[in-house]
């Protein structure tokens, strides 16, 4: 598993944590039911707060990422298509909410912008 | 089961000449590492000597590792590992003395652990303590600390004077130490920095009271820099804002992040400039 | 308490050599002279062997062991009986090694005086009252306030036993009268041995107290 924290970034690090191996399971690095790092090894192999891997691993649990067994420790969840594809989707919100913006910049109309991406959305068909 | 704290203090008052010291309630969760913060004088020390049964309070109790630290104090000493800053090894014994000694002086101690950790700090085996350097007399503390099995550690103003690459190997043996979760530290330092580090919860302690006790992500996250012009400054709600200096460029401010929402450019805050801006602040 | 005794004695080895080695043989070598001595000499050493430990409670406040020993699992009864049993200790060593050279000037049997002039009881309890009363009455003001401040209590108590060497030694040169004779007696030797051995024990218990209350 990659984990890199940055602590200068102002991004709260149990996000980073939480995005990551979010980022990991989606992507299928991180298998389904392959075992994650105890809470506590994790926060000590990072040198950050146990306080803040744990919530990271709440979340994660909460939105159905992983599961905890017990005495054993935390496992990758399957892999939930509904899930990823919800997932997928806010992130396709974000991309289009950035795309708009950067239309209204500089008064591109929709039209303009269907274009640019029916032309891009054909050219990768292509390939 | 309960995760039980590893230091409890309830309803504790001491009073000398000029000083008092009064905390209504302390706690070090178990497994956790707390950093102590607070200028010289504002009572750390007291408050460790305290917990320790080295002095007595005039009010007020301390539960360590469960049992009340009124009552056979000397056994829950086998448990607790501490580190003072004014060194306190006879200053005629070389390590090996010393070793001898705590050897048939605590139940559980691991001489394979002591000697183990001299040769890695190579610490001389020959030379009195008195010949020591300041950095050795502490890492040979330090060693006997953590070699008679403790489930506590205390560190007063250990690393004071010391290079940032011991103290950093320092930090490390602390986070180490804290891998079990039965293992808690409480770390005292007026070196903010060490304690942002690898502390769990941070505890501001400032002229006898505990100003602040969170932990210290949390901190991190809450708190923010900004840094703005006397208008803008106007603007905002007074209770978010603690001016931290004020230059002939605008005004620096340490600020609460959750009561200035959608106002950009905050940057990250370091604790030492958080309790800065919180000292000043109370002092007006 | 193993321990204890254990450190106790490196810093005994380290600071108190010079004692062990000439002082006590100076004054045994002197006491048992030509003349027969003079006694005092023979009671200086008992003397400062109540007073060793005290040397080493001066060091362990400097390098301040006794707030580091607070925080070692040491019952504080520990921290205060190994400096009374190391009195204990001393005074009967140098008991039984002036009764032994006794003993063997009896064999020799020089054409010297006895110029004890006591029995053995007697002499067992001057040298014990000697050395118990010193650190009997010093020893709980060290546990309380410290070495240093217990100084001026050592130098009021060296005074008043010069004081009354003086005294009886006048005495017994200048008159009949011998307040030693007393002790030749065994009811006299019992009762201040007694009485001795009660100050001491009534003071081991009030160091331990106020050493229990002492802050660091």
């Amino acid at each position: 598993m990659n984990l890199f924290i940055d602590n200068k970034s102002g991004v709260p690090i149990y996000e980073q944590i939480y995005s990551r191996i979010k980022e990991q399971i989606i992507n299928g690095s991180l298998k389904e039911n392959e075992a994650l790092p105890s809470i506590r090894n994790l926060a000590k192999d990072l040198r950050i707060s146990v306080i803040t891997t744990k919530r990271a691993y709440d979340e994660l649990e909460k939105d159905g990422f992983l599961y905890t067994v017990p005495g054993k420790g935390s496992f990758v969840a399957a892999r939930n298509t509904q899930l990823i594809r919800e997932e997928i989707f806010k992130q396709i919100e974000a991309h289009i909410e950035a795309v708009q913006k950067l239309a209204f910049s500089c008064n591109l109309t929709r039209q303009e912008v269907w274009e640019i991406f029916s032309l891009l959305w054909e050219k990768s068909d292509e390939e | 089961m309960e995760k039980q704290n590893a230091i409890e203090v309830n309803h504790l008052t001491k009073g000398y000449p000029g000083f008092s010291l009064d905390i209504p309630q302390f706690v070090l969760p178990q497994g956790s590492i707390v950093g102590l913060v607070g200028e010289n004088g504002a009572g750390k020390s007291t408050l460790i000597k305290l917990i320790m049964g080295m002095i007595h309070p005039e009010n007020g109790s301390v539960i360590l590792l469960g049992r009340d630290n009124r009552k056979d104090i000397h056994l829950l000493k086998e448990d607790i590992g501490v580190v003072l800053d004014q060194m306190g090894i006879p200053e005629c014994l070389n390590s090996v003395q010393l070793g001898k000694i705590l050897a048939t002086t605590f139940l559980h101690w691991d001489e394979s652990c002591y000697e183990q950790l001299i040769k890695s700090w190579k610490l001389p085996t020959d030379k009195e303590f008195k010949d020591f350097s300041k950095g050795m007399k502490m890492q040979l503390q330090l060693a006997v600390a953590l070699s008679h099995n403790a489930r506590l550690l205390i560190l007063d103003e250990a690393t004071n004077g010391l290079d940032p690459v011991i103290r950093d190997e320092i930090l490390d043996i602390l986070e180490e130490f804290t891998r079990r979760e039965e293992h808690s530290v409480l770390l005292s330092s007026h070196i903010v920095s060490d304690l942002e580090k690898i502390s769990d919860y941070i505890a501001f302690l400032h002229q006898g009271r505990l100003l602040l006790f969170d932990e210290k992500d949390r901190l991190l996250d809450n708190y923010g820099l900004l840094q703005c012009n006397g208008q803008e400054l106007e603007a905002l709600p007074k209770e978010s804002v603690w001016i931290k200096r004020t230059t002939a460029y605008g005004i620096e401010a340490v600020v609460d992040r959750r009561g200035l929402s959608g106002v950009e450019n905050i940057s990250p805050v370091s604790l030492e400039e958080l309790f800065i801006a919180m000292v000043k602040e109370g002092e007006q | 308490m193993r321990g204890l005794f254990l450190k106790d004695f490196y810093q005994y080895k380290q600071y108190c050599r010079l004692f062990f080695l000439m002082v006590i043989p100076l004054f045994l070598v002197l006491s048992f002279s030509a003349n027969g001595g003079n006694t005092f000499l023979l009671f200086y050493p008992a003397m400062l062997a109540g007073m060793m430990p005290m040397t080493i409670m001066a060091y362990e406040e400097k390098d301040r062991w006794d707030v580091y020993s607070r925080l070692l699992p040491y019952r504080i009864s520990w921290l205060v009986s190994v400096k009374y049993l190391t009195v204990l200790l001393l005074n009967f060593i140098l008991l039984m090694v002036i009764l032994g050279l006794m003993v063997l000037k009896l064999a020799v049997r020089t054409s010297l005086d006895n110029g004890m002039g006591y029995s053995l009881p007697g002499i067992a309890v001057i040298l014990l009252s000697t050395g118990l009363l010193g650190p009997a009455l010093l020893y709980p003001f060290c546990f309380r306030n410290g070495v240093e401040k217990a100084r001026m209590m050592r130098m009021i108590y060296i005074i008043i036993y010069c004081a009354i060497g003086g005294i009886s030694s006048g005495l017994i040169e200048y008159t009949e009268l011998s307040p030693l004779k007393l002790l030749n007696q065994p009811i006299g030797a019992a009762l201040i041995g007694g009485a001795s051995m009660t100050i001491f024990f009534l003071s081991w218990a009030l160091s331990i107290k106020w050493y229990r209350e002492r802050e660091f």
